[in-house]
């Protein structure tokens, strides 16, 4: 391949090297009628819709993406692309009420345009208002698009940013991660060739395009690469699991990525009738990303659709994070998961070693080594220096897939992105990851938690999963992935541990709070040797969670400083 | 998918739904008030979806993905069931 300068280039060289070849399905839910689009489609209607947006905004402004599933997207992101509008993916917010960070996302990037497709417009009239007056709206509409010319706007550079995407950390102070062209094409690159990838590589695909996954696994490298790229409405999959595998076999498609829980889902969902005649050996690459990878997860999936064709040795654990594009380390191809048995004490202690019992024991998975082209590194956060293998620490990474920071907010991006090693004086910089591992002698990377989450007990490092994981299984009232445990300082400044937990409706007469907040008690002294300085039970569905499903700690631990938990 | 179950009542799938309910979110089913929100008795955006899609198998019917938000009570969502299986029997 000749030297591309942006994704703009290369959707332009996708339509003329074989522009009849269709590019993307969507799948709706229940009968609705498919759609495709082709890459000549695609790179007809976008420019089309360049010149749309660029009637009302000009190039650098931002346009907000809010979207239903569909391929309306899809047109609008590379409209935004081809106009150099910078584009900004955002869930739609939910109809009542809810937390999410829209309206900060909103003040943080303050955008021009509100880009959405007519089913959304149709069904939420109420958008608008909330959003202000101050956006234009533009719908998507192939009759419009038909009558336009295409934009003549100079070609974006590698330097130049492609869109913003937010994290879905903090929802008080939400960072926009600017993705440039050139971090695009350096990711792609380097996942084509880690999970060796050509033009017939299909993939089926239900994570959101407004989080990073489902983005770049969905839309950018099924464009990079030339292949056909099937997409799921999310509700579709949690709804019929079964479904995202069953499109899988009609597609044989050699890519799916979801996060760990999705294999879960499929699992416990499992029924014979629905997988009938559904044929998984053409599935390469089953990337499990974006949460923890569960060695008991991969094994069950693998083992209940064995008889459909599932080899394990498709397993792909990978670790990413939006700052680096997406992806920085990633399975060997075709070798399955890397797993080992380490003491659970000794990880406490930031080291990986055997494990002394079976009670002490822990099986961890890794998430693959280091993408060619990047570099990592795992480093003690205080003294900026590096860790020798077996040692957890900060993950850092460089390459030049990695973002050149967040959107208009140069402290967080000095403190993110600019770091430097110790003694380190060629001026290198890292991203910080703010996530924590160890690598083995092999380079694989094991990642065991999250930096800002840590709580540290007279000395010791508490992961608060674990925590988590004790207070659920001390009683079944307590609702499994729905607890939250961290650390607030007390009058004397000493850490102490605050445990706030969601309680399953129960029987009015069979549930006893003092019985259950003992049990609690009870198990984290003994497993964790912490005395638990308070334990809130609280209603089902109030602990807050992002989009995707992740306990947002910090969240929790201001809602109990506030006192505004809904205790039971 | 299941036959339709031209058969059913309002009741039947108001039971239906408490039976379900009382087994996911570990209540008993007469204690479930069928007209309060399924938020308001702990069932998560994912249960729903869950809940939905065991509605379907056991109704025969093709129900989309936020029916539990656009009918969000026992009462609601066997009332919708009731009327989509009236309208979907044949000899009406």
């Amino acid at each position: 391949m000749t030297q591309l300068n942006s994704m703009v280039e290369l959707l332009a060289r996708q339509a003329s090297d074989h522009g009849d070849r269709e590019a993307f399905r969507f799948l709706p839910e229940r009968n609705a009628a498919e759609t495709t689009l082709t890459f000549a489609e695609l790179d007809r209607r976008a420019r089309a819709f360049a010149a749309r947006l660029l009637r009302q905004a000009v190039p650098g402004e931002r346009a907000l993406l809010l979207f239903l599933p569909g391929l309306d997207f899809v047109i609008a992101f590379f409209g935004c692309l081809a106009a150099g509008v910078i584009g900004v993916p955002l869930m739609p917010p939910r109809r009542a009420g809810g937390r999410d960070s829209s309206a900060e996302v909103i003040a943080d990037c303050s955008p021009r345009l509100a880009l959405t497709s007519a089913d959304l417009a149709a069904a939420r009239p109420d958008l608008a208002e909330r959003f202000g007056a101050d956006l234009a709206w533009i719908t998507v509409d192939a009759a419009t698009e038909a009558t336009e010319h295409a934009a003549s706007v100079p070609a974006p550079g590698p330097d130049d940013i492609a869109f913003l995407q937010y994290t879905s950390g903090s929802t008080s102070s939400p960072k926009g991660v600017m993705v440039t062209h050139g971090n695009l094409l350096a990711d792609m690159e380097m996942i084509r060739v880690a999970m060796r990838l050509s033009a017939q590589s299909t993939s089926v695909g239900w994570v959101p395009v407004y989080h990073d996954m489902g983005l770049m696994m969905g839309v950018m490298l099924p464009l990079y690469i030339g292949a056909l790229s099937v997409m799921m409405p999310p509700a579709s999959f949690m709804q019929r699991p079964l479904n995202w595998l069953r499109a899988i076999g009609r597609f044989r498609a050699e890519v799916a990525s979801a996060p760990n829980f999705a294999f879960d889902l499929c699992a416990d969902r499992f029924r014979p009738d629905l997988m009938e005649g559904v044929d998984l050996t053409g599935c390469k690459v089953a990337m499990n990303a974006a949460e923890p990878v569960q060695a008991e997860t991969v094994a069950r999936f693998a083992e209940t659709f064995a008889p459909y064709g599932f080899e394990i040795a498709a397993t792909f654990p990978a670790y990413g994070l939006a700052e680096a594009t997406l992806m920085v380390t990633a399975s060997d191809h075709g070798a399955g998961p890397v797993q080992q048995r380490i003491s659970r004490a000794a990880l406490l202690r930031g080291r990986a070693a055997a494990p002394k019992s079976d009670g002490d024991a822990q099986d961890v998975v890794a998430s693959g080594r280091v993408l060619a082209g990047q570099r990592i590194a795992i480093v003690d956060a205080d003294s900026r220096e590096p860790r020798p293998p077996n040692r957890v620490g900060e993950i850092w990474v460089s390459g030049d897939n990695v973002a050149p920071g967040y959107w208009r907010n140069p402290e967080a991006t000095e403190a993110t992105f600019h770091a430097r090693l110790a003694g380190d004086h060629d001026g290198a910089h890292w991203l910080r990851t703010g996530d924590l591992g160890f690598l083995d002698e092999s380079g694989a990377l094991y990642v065991t938690g999250r930096i800002k989450d840590l709580i540290i007990v007279r000395g010791v490092n508490h992961y608060p999963q674990d925590i988590e994981r004790t207070v659920q299984n001390a009683h079944p009232a307590l609702r499994r992935d729905w607890g939250a445990a961290f650390a607030v300082a007390d009058a004397h400044g000493v850490e102490r541990l605050v445990l706030v937990q969601e309680v399953e409706r129960t029987l009015r007469h069979g549930l006893d709070l003092d019985v259950i907040a003992a049990r609690i008690r009870e198990a984290v002294a003994s497993e964790h040797e912490i005395a638990v300085h308070d334990i809130a039970l609280i209603r089902p569905a109030s602990l807050p969670k992002t989009t995707s499903g992740k306990v947002q700690r910090t969240l929790a631990r201001q809602l109990w400083e506030e006192g505004r938990l809904e205790r039971v | 998918m299941a036959r339709l179950k031209t058969d059913a009542t309002e009741a039947q799938i108001q039971d239906w739904c408490c039976t379900y309910l009382a087994r996911a979110l570990r209540l008993k089913a007469e204690k479930i008030d069928r007209t309060a929100t399924f938020a308001s008795i702990g069932l998560d955006s994912a249960e729903a979806l869950f809940l939905v899609s065991a509605l379907e198998d056991w109704s025969g019917l093709d129900l989309d993905s936020d029916t539990a938000y656009e009918h969000p009570s026992v009462a609601q969502l066997s009332r919708f069931v009731i009327e989509c299986i009236q309208a979907q029997s044949p000899g009406r």
